[in-house]
């Protein structure tokens, strides 16, 4: 049954296997009151190539779902069931040397925070290069002209003054650049980027963005680009899977998704965007409630509470999700019917 | 007079204020400038004495000359000489290089293990966590000093002792301290960032967490090192450490205690150098601690 | 607040048991056989047996724990080798002077910090908060023996007001004879106490609450001394009891040099007499102080801070 999901959660172009998929996976922490499911039974699928955008509320799942790949679970978070295939094989059950292959050839990852994402006692050339030697077996000359042809694809200016600046000597956009360059040096096929320009200004976000783009295209990378900011996802996804509670309630093709929203959780997410209409106030509208908490989760749907079309049969119904159009997954099964 | 001052500065509003503090941040910065000067000095003068104490010294430091006994400082015998009648002042600065070289080895040893320990514990957590935790804690409770000399008891009076003693004992605090750290520091984002490169663990916690822990564990081995000092020279005053005849500042001290009443100097001076020494290094850490927003001393 | 006391009472197990290993090695671990270094020149075969029995040493390996243990928790701790007689008589003689002496030292400390460490943080950065500071990094550095050399130097032999060593008989003659070696030990405590006074001071007198009186017109003498000094002299507590194996460790030292009857200078005899069987039970005792004054402190704090009892309890 999982498995019908998933594949009905894959992307249009079903010819080209996914690279990677997420099928039924739960992650538990355990508290003093019982254990709270980060991902409670999610599914995902990412193509060749492909951007998908991960989107939800702090909280939700996104981040934690995002480590479960590499096999980094913060303390003293589980796995407790379900399958992630990378390239037609289960990381969950990859011993310690093969994921950190996986790591160090095919999976990279970019954090939010570039103010603590570089270790402050190494310059920069050296945090490159370390990658470049260990993970593409370059030596210490090689290493460093690669580095700073790196540093320069990034857009860092004057690369090779920059390679013996320590990571306080830049800004926030630099050093989010220098991260991505340390990811990209091990030529990785999928790039894990946590709200990657979270941290940064606006104008840089959009940079970054962009480059994120330019170097995907490129180099034909996946990605998945977690973010709550529904501006983000918008500009640069393919793809966008909405979690909420753990649960992914939504998977649709980017366009799709912000035309014709199916989940009510989906139309408050873009609802609350910030409308830049040139001459109009923009007013910044929340969605009503809390997100629930997530030991108190029994049956049906966890988004009831707050959701406005919410009826009776709410509290029975299977959070499956089900095809509304040909490429578009809802867990909603009323929301479709009303519009 | 305070309470006028502080209503003083009350009306003279913000700006004041602000002025206030800005003199208060200068001063501290200039008191924790010269008192690292001080140190520096102080240590770096008595380290070359040590470090020269054949070539500057004007005796032999066990000579015996029986004639010569408890004279008072001269300009002959600087400090005096002993009730074996032996020139302190040469004593004094074979002891010193004596203290500082077995202290830096019963301060740095331990260090370097305790943070291994200390950032394995963090790293991994778990049940390498909790053993070792507790361990240190057992430790930590313990009177250091009764561990120190129970070790002595098993060996044999002797620096062996104080070696092994120092050594099984000493690590315990820098691994409280790195452990705590590596807790925090493992969350940081480039500890992640390492790991989601397929670093190795030792890697990561080798070349990229301890180049970060180190700073703090310096700073509480300036404590250390003056608490060393204090216990090499308790222990050798008990006649537990370093054996007569070879020069060591707490021996010495001993040696002079039963003619306090006639010869004030044999007792008095190695002592002033033990507490110039211990102040030098306390110094040092101070303002090492004021820099880096971190307390100085033992407890805490 | 009892969950708390609970797990600190728990920790005090654990340290229990490991005081007792290390008492129970300390025998064990001497090289080449015991009982012969013990005896050294009375090593005749009877002695030997003798020992053997006496210390248990005869029996298989997991039964010497079980009867250590056993024979330990009934105050058994078996004979000295020098001075034929029960350990636990011994140590149990020697145990007054020492608890006096710490807890003469305790009280002198606190009556030197106190004032120094409100000085000091009412004067922050200036002169008097810096001679405090510099004064305290001083006699950090002072060994404890010598220090004990220079009072009895001054007091003893200069000024001839206190007696440069031993006990003395009622209150007034120990607390005569106690008082150099007791400020030996405050004295070096005292910079301990002081630093934590001096910070958590100023962080009271930097609070919303000491501002609120003070916008209220008291006296700053009122705000800092009543107000500010309560909520700072709770952290003593925990350095005391921190500090206690500080403490103890400066006794072993000051009774020596003051030739006190306590526990510390058995413990050096002992060492040098290798008496290892008055050595264990030295452990055990001094282990069993800490313990005792962590429990003590725990409880003290507990009563004395809300905040802890409501904070601990949450944790």
């Amino acid at each position: 049954m999982s498995t019908d999901a998933a594949r009905r959660a894959q992307g249009p172009d079903s010819k080209v296997p996914p690279l990677l998929t997420i099928e039924g996976l739960r992650i538990g922490f355990p508290s003093l009151e019982g254990v709270v499911l980060a991902a409670n039974d999610a599914h995902l699928t990412v193509g060749q190539g492909e951007v998908l955008g991960l989107v939800g509320e702090s909280g939700s799942g996104k981040s934690v779902t995002c480590r479960a790949i590499v096999g980094m679970v913060p303390h003293p978070g589980a796995v407790l069931g379900g399958r992630i295939d990378y390239d037609g094989r289960d990381v969950l059950e990859f011993s310690r040397s093969e994921m950190r292959q996986l790591r160090a050839r095919e999976i990279a990852m970019i954090f939010q925070d570039p103010a603590s994402a570089l270790n402050p006692v190494f310059t920069v050339g050296h945090q490159i290069s370390e990658v470049l030697r260990l993970n593409a077996g370059l030596g210490r000359r090689a290493a460093r002209t690669r580095s700073i042809e790196l540093l320069e694809r990034v857009g860092i200016p004057a690369p090779d003054r920059r390679m013996s600046a320590h990571p306080h000597e830049l800004s926030g956009g630099m050093r989010q650049r220098v991260m991505i360059a340390m990811a990209l040096a091990g030529e990785p096929r999928l790039l894990l980027a946590d709200e990657p320009t979270t941290a940064l200004d606006v104008t840089i976000q959009d940079q970054v963005l962009r480059l994120l783009e330019d170097l995907r295209r490129e180099r034909n990378m996946s990605m998945i680009l977690v973010s709550h900011d529904m501006g983000v996802i918008g500009t640069t996804a393919d793809r966008v899977a909405v979690m909420y509670a753990g649960r992914i309630v939504e998977v649709a093709p980017t366009d799709v998704l912000f035309s014709r929203p199916d989940h009510p959780y989906t139309r408050a997410l873009i609802d609350a965007m910030p409308q830049l209409v040139p001459g109009e106030r923009s007013a910044l509208r929340t969605i009503p409630g809390q997100p629930p908490d997530l030991l108190e989760l029994g049956a049906g749907c966890p988004f009831a509470s707050r959701c406005p079309m919410a009826r009776d049969e709410c509290s029975e119904v299977s959070m499956e999700l089900t095809p509304v159009s040909a490429a578009q997954l809802s867990a909603c099964p009323f929301a479709r019917s009303e519009t | 007079m305070r309470t006028l001052a502080w209503a003083g500065r009350r009306a003279v509003g913000l700006r004041g204020e602000a002025a206030d503090l800005l003199r208060q941040a200068q001063t501290e910065r200039r008191w924790s400038n010269v008192t690292l000067g001080i140190g520096i000095a102080i240590v770096g003068a008595l380290s070359i004495a040590g470090f020269f104490a054949s070539l500057i010294a004007p005796a032999d430091p066990n000579a015996l000359d029986l004639t010569q006994r408890l004279l008072s400082p001269s300009g002959k015998h600087w400090m005096g000489t002993d009730p074996f009648g032996r020139d302190i002042f040469t004593r004094t600065l074979y002891a010193v290089r004596l203290d500082l070289v077995v202290v830096l080895i019963i301060t740095y040893v331990p260090m370097a293990f305790g943070m291994i320990v200390g950032a394995l514990a963090g790293y991994f957590r778990g049940w390498v966590d909790a053993i070792t935790i507790r361990v240190i804690d057992a430790f930590i409770a313990f009177p250091f000093i009764v561990l120190v000399i129970a070790v002595v008891a098993i060996l044999g009076p002797g620096l062996k002792g104080v070696y092994i003693g120092v050594l099984a004992v000493g690590w315990t605090l820098y691994a409280r301290l790195t452990r705590g750290d590596m807790l925090v520091l493992r969350e940081q984002q480039f500890i992640l960032a390492a790991r989601t490169l397929g670093y190795s663990p030792r890697r990561v916690i080798l070349r990229h967490a301890i180049p970060n822990l180190v700073r703090s564990n310096l700073v509480f081995s300036m404590a250390d090192i003056v608490l060393n000092l204090l216990l090499l020279a308790g222990l050798s005053y008990l006649g537990l450490g370093v054996q007569a005849p070879t020069a060591e500042l707490g021996s010495m001290v001993a040696d002079g205690q039963s003619f306090l009443l006639q010869a004030w100097w044999v007792t008095t001076l190695p002592g002033v150098v033990i507490v110039v020494l211990g102040a030098g290094f306390s110094m040092i850490g101070d303002s090492l601690a004021d820099r880096l927003g971190q307390k100085f001393g033992v407890v805490g | 607040m009892w969950g708390f006391l609970g797990r600190r009472l728990l920790h005090s197990v654990w340290v229990l048991a490991a005081i007792i290993i290390v008492s129970f090695l300390v025998i064990r671990l001497i090289p080449g056989d015991p009982v012969v270094q013990m005896l050294g020149l009375q090593a005749t075969p009877e002695n030997i047996a003798a020992v053997n029995e006496d210390l248990g040493l005869d029996l298989p390996l997991g039964r010497q724990i079980t009867s250590f243990v056993e024979r330990a928790f009934q105050g058994d701790l078996g004979s000295s080798i020098i001075k034929r007689a029960p350990v636990s008589d011994i140590v149990f003689d020697r145990l007054l002077p020492s608890v006096y002496l710490l807890l003469y030292a305790t009280v002198l400390a606190l009556i030197i910090s106190v004032p120094l460490g409100a000085l000091s943080a009412i004067y922050r950065n200036r002169v008097p908060d810096q001679i405090a500071r510099l004064t305290s990094m001083v006699t950090f550095a002072m060994p404890q023996f010598w220090l004990g050399l220079m009072l009895i130097l001054l007091f003893a032999i200069r000024l001839d007001v206190l007696p440069s060593g031993g006990y003395g008989e009622g209150f007034g003659g120990i607390l005569l004879h106690l008082t150099l070696p007791a400020l030996t030990i405050g004295l070096y405590l005292a910079p301990q106490l002081m630093r934590t006074l001096r910070s958590s001071l100023i962080e009271a007198i930097e609070s919303d609450y000491v501002e609120a009186a003070r916008s209220r017109g008291f006296r700053e003498s009122r705000v800092v001394g009543k107000l500010a000094m309560r909520n700072a002299l709770v952290p003593l507590i925990s350095v005391l009891s921190i500090n206690i194996g500080f403490l103890i460790s400066g006794t072993v030292i000051v009774e020596v040099v003051f030739q006190i009857p306590g526990l510390g200078a058995l413990l050096v005899q002992s060492v040098l007499n290798r008496d290892y069987p008055v050595i264990q039970g030295l452990i055990l005792v001094f282990g069993a102080m800490v313990i005792l004054v962590n429990i003590l402190a725990d409880a003290a704090y507990a009563v004395v801070d809300p905040r802890v009892r409501a904070g601990m309890a949450a944790e």
